[in-house]
């Protein structure tokens, strides 16, 4: 899809603290907003400091565009990202949207008969942690409304470190796996039983570098097609620079703004 | 009715606002936040003789009020610009625009054979308006920069793609020297109708958690505000010296920032980092720059550059 990118002043509707190191902010806009998909992002201006000049490049969390709202869960890493997650209600952030390429499925709708049989083949297993689970989120209602079946899975260091679980769970049966076994499987998230359970034949992953690679490897011994969305350091998330590239299976650099930030794993050459 | 032409060489320009190379990618990308016709010109990425896939990730390091990169002129080739880009290009350009914007292709070699290839292929594309010589890109193992800090080199290739190229050359000079004006009277001499400067700035970042440099090339071009006192500077120098034409770079963000440049003594400026912060910012610093005439009653741009 193609939309039309757009430069506008959204406001906080509600910044919602999530543990010590997340926000959720709620936003919205009076600009109408183009369809947005998920696995797609924002770049937003913060204020000109020596700590901090170019825009900061987050991925949408929840959208109801024709509403003009958007959320985003915002980690407090940086300046600029600490500046973000302090705004109150009614402060005014500029964004460039929508940007990049987002997740993709079969384009089976509800409008189609529920026998279908591809309907039946489809099932999906989203799979993330930490920030990586805001775009999933989003992905998750869409596959809610299109009304395809899918599981969620999601990893965290320890149950201090755990985000957006419980939001997650209101959308899709979601299993939890922690490292130290604090909540949920003791384990990494490739260790989770779901995967022996369901015959998955789409898997989406964001998270850490890490575990998206070791979620491709179980991917391709399921010989379920597996997205995964990645995060490279970019400058103007317009496909101009060429800062954020990554190499494809060929070798050639590509540009994570534009050609990703979603890709099929199969595409990338990691 | 306020005057904002200008002239590089004997190309005249709607407005004095250009695009840098590598900030604007083929004018495409912006379309959506800015009329690429209501521009003077836009200076496309670096275009070499063959496919380039540039440095290892990664390429960018923000730093204070600025950036280093080292993309290393990743681009697709002349042929595959002039076949596929070109085109692509036409397709976002305003056809009712009574005085079209100027396109300017960057071109970049290692070798003055490389340089000569490129340059004569766009000599024959009707829709290129004018090239810009890069002898200063910082990032490339060779040529790009050797050309860019030896008088010499940066003649002979200046002389060079002035032979197979018949419309308006400017050449792009580094700042990486200790002499920028030497370097500007070499390219003028040997046949250059414009100079553009400046270039990145080299420079380097450190992430010390990881103990390691934040750039795969360990080192990198500087650009955005932080650098445009050290750009005007140099600007007002080789101005002065000069018969030709100066296009002014560096950390330009504003119409402000456009008119001290203006002032110290170019015709014409590219906007580069700024492109990143603020998608729209070349239309606004060309209204900027309308503003500040109508202010101060200046009806034509011209009475203004160079007044320092």
């Amino acid at each position: 899809m193609n939309v039309k990118k757009q430069i506008s002043d959204f406001f906080v509707e509600r910044n919602v603290s999530l543990g010590d190191n997340f926000v959720q902010l709620h936003l919205y806009t009076h600009d109408k907003l183009p369809e947005i998909d998920p696995g797609q992002f924002v770049q937003i201006q913060i204020p000109s400091s020596i700590h901090g000049w170019l825009r900061i490049p987050i991925s949408i969390h929840d959208a109801e565009a024709e509403k003009g709202k958007i959320k985003l869960l915002v980690q407090k890493v940086g300046d600029g990202s600490r500046w973000i997650s302090s705004l109150h209600e009614g402060a005014k952030l500029n964004m460039v949207l929508p940007l990049g390429r987002g997740f993709s499925w079969p384009e089976i709708s509800l409008r189609q008969e529920v026998e279908d049989p591809k309907n039946a083949a489809f099932r999906a297993l989203l799979v993330g942690g930490g920030c990586g689970l805001a775009p999933l989120y989003y992905l998750a209602k869409c596959l809610e409304k299109e009304g395809l079946p899918f599981d969620i899975l999601v990893g965290a260091r320890d149950k201090e470190r755990l985000v957006l679980a419980n939001e997650l769970a209101e959308i899709g049966p979601t299993g939890i796996c922690t490292e130290d076994g604090s909540v949920g499987i003791k384990g990494l998230v490739t260790d989770h039983p779901l995967w022996k359970g369901v015959a998955y034949t789409h898997i989406y992953t964001c998270g850490p570098t890490p575990m998206m690679k070791a979620v491709a490897v179980k991917a391709k011994e399921l010989k379920a097609r597996c997205e995964v969305s990645l995060e490279n350091t970019m400058a103007c998330g317009l496909g101009a620079c060429l800062c954020c590239v990554t190499p494809d299976a060929q070798g050639h650099n590509v540009c994570v703004c534009t050609e990703g930030p979603v890709f099929d794993a199969d595409e990338l050459g990691w | 009715m306020m005057n904002l032409r200008t002239n590089i060489g004997n190309l005249e320009l709607k407005n004095p606002v250009l695009t840098a190379s590598g900030t604007f990618g083929y004018g495409v990308e912006f379309s959506d936040f800015v009329n690429l016709d209501n521009l003077g010109g836009f200076i496309v990425k670096g275009t070499t003789g063959q496919p380039r896939e540039g440095n290892p990730y990664p390429r960018m390091a923000e730093t204070p009020l600025g950036m280093l990169n080292a993309v290393g002129l990743q681009n697709k080739g002349v042929d595959y610009f002039i076949e596929h880009i070109i085109p692509q290009i036409g397709q976002k350009r305003d056809r009712n625009a009574d005085f079209p914007a100027r396109l300017m292709v960057n071109v970049s070699g290692s070798t003055i054979e490389e340089y000569v290839e490129v340059a004569g292929k766009l000599a024959t594309c009707e829709e290129v308006d004018a090239i810009e010589v890069n002898i200063s890109c910082p990032n490339v193992k060779q040529g790009g920069m050797a050309f860019g800090t030896d008088p010499k080199m940066a003649a002979q290739v200046a002389r060079a793609v002035r032979d197979v190229y018949p419309r308006c050359m400017i050449v792009k000079l580094s700042p990486n020297v200790t002499d920028i004006v030497a370097m500007a009277l070499a390219v003028e001499e040997a046949g250059a109708d414009s100079v553009s400067l400046i270039n990145t700035l080299l420079g380097m970042a450190v992430d010390v958690n990881r103990r390691k440099p934040v750039l795969s090339t360990v080192t990198g071009g500087l650009s955005g505000p932080c650098v445009k006192p050290v750009a005007l500077r140099m600007v007002w120098q080789v101005a002065k010296k000069v018969r030709i034409p100066v296009v002014g770079i560096g950390g330009i963000c504003s119409a402000t920032d456009a008119l001290e440049f203006l002032m110290a003594g170019a015709s014409a400026v590219e906007i580069g980092s700024a492109n990143f912060v603020d998608p729209s910012v070349t239309q606004k610093v060309v209204d900027g720059l309308e503003a500040y005439c109508r202010k101060e009653g200046i009806s034509d741009i011209k009475e203004i550059i160079g007044i320092i």
